[in-house]
């Protein structure tokens, strides 16, 4: 193997418990985003256009979905003759074989993959966020401080700060103070979730963590307060730009709206286009009683009714007289004739009737946990027979009988 | 179907689409929003399984190459067979009586002879279809057939075309050019099946003797001598041969029917992927009875439209019966009718264009109006 000076490693194994039934059969970031994207297109994308070439995707949770969707990485440009994108499951040793036990323990499992490339830096990422980032830079950045630690932060609204690891740097960008989710945040900067370690202090680091019976071997509560308390270089690196943690559902709503205002995630980059595995279909066609305003729509639809404010994705059909707005609307959904879709996700090969009502109402039958701000979900595959209603903040993860009209 | 490849003539001396050929060979003509020509057929051996396919080319062929590269959209980079493109062995001379099928096939005959295969499926590029070559093949193997030819049955005869007669067994008992009077209206649609090696023989032997005319010298001639089966396509095909039918067969694409057996069959379309945004529509859109592809923005009003990809149109302007192909951008308050636009064009402000659709206006390559 060549040696690499910077290899990514993407942790991809959450379950994402918090989308509901939208990860009922699939890890979070194989979940549909943007009207043709995954989550993962996201840092795979960045991967490619920062010139990291060698990519290991740590997959745990149901990720059979993940794997083809990657496949041998071509669409993201990282099929290569000599690193490339790997995807890496725990596996049985001679001894025993366990899971990922933390984000640490992960990447400690994963040491003799690392050791292979020898790379001097490892980039840890996320799989779950939206973001155009060039990596390049934060590496610059972290070479040009002599870092053993970089930490991409962003500011975030104060009564959210306790979500995340909140830090505290100096004049000089290094970091003071670092807590994960804090009751009582300090500031409101806040850990972004992608590091850059060099590999030769992280390894040790990895092995101590392990033995280490009281860690819970993660890199938030563990690796990085342990690294600051016995005085190595941890610096933070200012991010500016659109980024998302799309936990829930209303965030994942939240996130495809941003999409459609044009100060949020400008997806017409020349030079930073989002990378993704095509549905290769025909072009969409709206017949003639259709009208869609302020919406996204891609391949292989057929639309001839109302759409508003919505993110259309590949092989929708809307009917006549069905109506759509403020929604999300995944692969290969079908929405009858007269049904009125309101603020609701509706997974990909649902198929609701006609003459529905969906998020409009305060009919509380299906509501969720899961389910915020008005948001409804509708499970992938769900069939909503004709004139069912449901309110808003709606889950539903079984087909729903029809109502009466 | 490991025992057939496929050739694919890539140009053909019988179109004539003026003003959007100049640019490009016949087989890289964009059609329906997001394809070339060449995608049809190039996904009918594909979906047949045809794994070893030649694209013989003539002249311009820049932009074909541009769109096929390695052949991975249809699954033709391969380390066993594959796809491979085949430029003009020689220069075609203006003066030779023959024509560009028997000047192409000849030109490859090492190719075709070097591939381990039985059969040769030879097939034009201007054809839009969804077609199966496997049952074709079937046929022609179960016939032991020397040679099979595709027909389509019309209602009327034009001049240019071939028509076959066929007897009770589809033996094909006559071949005959042009309008004449007869009754006969199977059209050849320019797919053939050959079994290889008579295919290859008969070439060598034309060449030897100076004839250079694919249907007389290899079809006709083969009439008595050879086993010469018709198989009749019974699907929606449709072949372009100028700007009439290039409008006609594209605004087909808005009956649901003609739409569901090109693009919504169990075979794909295939063909080069873009990883463009999905269409952007603006506050202002209206948008009826259209086709669009992805990348586009739209804020003006679209009718009876195929747009390809990244096309802008902005706020005010109108579009009606048009064809407007990648990246053109329509300004404010810009007034199209069945108008045919060729990529990376510029309408600007307030200008109107209006053709009928019994004649298009077309405009070129680039062109700033």
């Amino acid at each position: 193997m060549i040696k690499k000076e910077c290899i990514a490693m993407i942790l991809a194994g959450g379950q994402g418990s918090r989308l509901g039934v939208l990860t009922r059969d699939l890890a979070k970031p194989a979940v549909q985003y943007g009207g043709k994207y995954r989550i993962i297109d996201f840092p795979l994308t960045n991967c490619s256009h920062s010139g990291i070439d060698t990519v290991g995707v740590l997959t745990q949770y149901k990720p059979l979905e993940l794997n083809t969707y990657i496949g041998s990485g071509q669409a993201w440009d990282l099929d290569r003759n000599d690193g490339g994108v790997y995807v890496l499951p725990p596996y049985m040793r001679e001894t025993a074989g366990e899971w990922y036990k933390g984000t640490a323990n992960a990447i400690y499992q994963n040491i003799e993959f690392i050791d292979k490339f020898n790379p001097e830096y490892v980039l840890i990422l996320s799989g779950d966020h939206i973001y155009k980032m060039n990596y390049a830079r934060m590496l610059d950045f972290h070479i040009e401080k002599k870092a053993d630690v970089t930490i991409a932060m962003i500011p975030v609204p104060m009564e959210e700060a306790s979500r995340f690891g909140i830090l505290q740097t100096d004049d000089n960008s290094q970091i003071v103070t670092f807590e994960e989710k804090p009751a009582n945040p300090k500031s409101n900067t806040a850990s972004m979730g992608i590091y850059i370690f060099t590999w030769k202090n992280l390894r040790k680091e990895l092995i101590a963590d392990e033995n280490d019976p009281a860690s819970s071997n993660d890199f938030g509560k563990n690796i990085i307060p342990k690294m600051l308390g016995q005085g190595d270089r941890l610096f933070g690196y200012r991010f500016e730009g659109y980024w998302k943690d799309v936990g829930t559902v209303e965030s994942l709503w939240q996130s495809n709206m941003d999409i459609l205002e044009s100060d949020c995630l400008n997806l017409y980059d020349e030079d930073w286009t989002i990378l993704s595995k095509s549905a290769l279909a025909s072009p969409h066609v709206l017949g003639k009683n259709s009208k869609v305003t302020d919406s996204f729509i891609t391949e292989g639809c057929y639309i001839d009714g109302t759409v508003r404010h919505s993110v259309i994705f590949d092989g929708v059909t809307i009917e006549n007289g069905a109506e759509v707005l403020d929604s999300v609307v995944m692969s290969g959904a079908i929405i009858g004739e007269g049904s009125r879709v309101y603020k609701t996700i509706v997974g990909p090969g649902a198929h609701i009737g006609c003459n529905c009502s969906i998020g409009h109402t305060d009919e509380d039958e299906h509501k969720s946990k899961y389910c915020s701000g008005g948001v409804s979900l509708i499970g992938a595959d769900v069939t909503i027979h004709d004139g069912a209603t449901l309110g808003k903040n709606s889950m539903v993860t079984n087909d729903v009988e029809g109502g009466k009209r | 179907m490991m025992d057939t490849m496929g050739v694919i003539i890539a140009c053909n001396d019988k179109v004539n689409l003026g003003e959007l050929e100049r640019v490009r060979s016949v087989s890289a003509l964009p059609f329906g929003g997001r394809y070339r020509l060449i995608d049809f057929v190039l996904s009918g051996m594909v979906n047949s399984n045809i794994i070893n396919v030649g694209v013989a080319t003539d002249y311009n062929y820049q932009s074909l190459l541009d769109h096929l590269g390695s052949g991975k959209p249809w699954d033709l980079a391969r380390k066993k067979y594959g796809l491979f493109i085949l430029p003009p062995f020689a220069r075609h001379h203006e003066n030779t009586s023959g024509d560009i099928e028997m000047e192409l096939l000849t030109g490859i005959l090492h190719y075709m002879k070097r591939s381990g295969q039985k059969y040769v499926v030879v097939a034009d590029c201007n054809n839009i279809c969804n077609i199966r070559f496997d049952d074709i093949v079937a046929q022609h193997r179960h016939n032991e057939a020397d040679i099979t030819v595709v027909y389509q049955r019309t209602d009327s005869r034009k001049d240019g075309e071939v028509y076959a007669t066929v007897d009770d067994d589809n033996i094909v008992t006559s071949l005959h050019y042009g309008k004449g009077n007869k009754k006969c209206t199977n059209r050849l649609v320019g797919y053939y099946v050959f079994t290889k090696e008579v295919l290859i023989s008969m070439l060598e032997k034309c060449q030897l003797q100076g004839k250079n005319n694919f249907v007389q010298d290899i079809l006709v001639a083969s009439l008595d001598r050879r086993k010469v089966m018709g198989y009749c396509f019974e699907g929606y095909l449709k072949t372009i041969t100028d700007i009439d039918s290039y409008y006609n067969v594209s605004m087909d694409l808005f009956d649901s029917h003609t739409r569901k057996s090109l693009f919504v069959a169990d075979d794909k379309i295939l063909t080069k992927t873009k990883d463009k945004v999905p269409t952007r529509y603006l506050d202002d859109a209206d948008v009826t009875s259209s086709i669009i592809a992805d990348g586009c923005i739209i804020n003006g009003t679209v009718e009876n439209c195929i747009l390809f990809r990244g096309v802008s149109v902005e706020k005010g302007a109108v579009i009606k019966n048009s064809i407007i192909m990648q990246d053109c951008v329509v300004s404010e308050g810009a007034t199209l009718d069945s108008v045919i636009m060729d990529k990376n064009c510029v309408i600007r402000k307030g200008k109107t264009l209006i053709g009928q659709p019994d004649f298009p206006i077309v405009v070129g390559k680039r062109r700033t109006i």
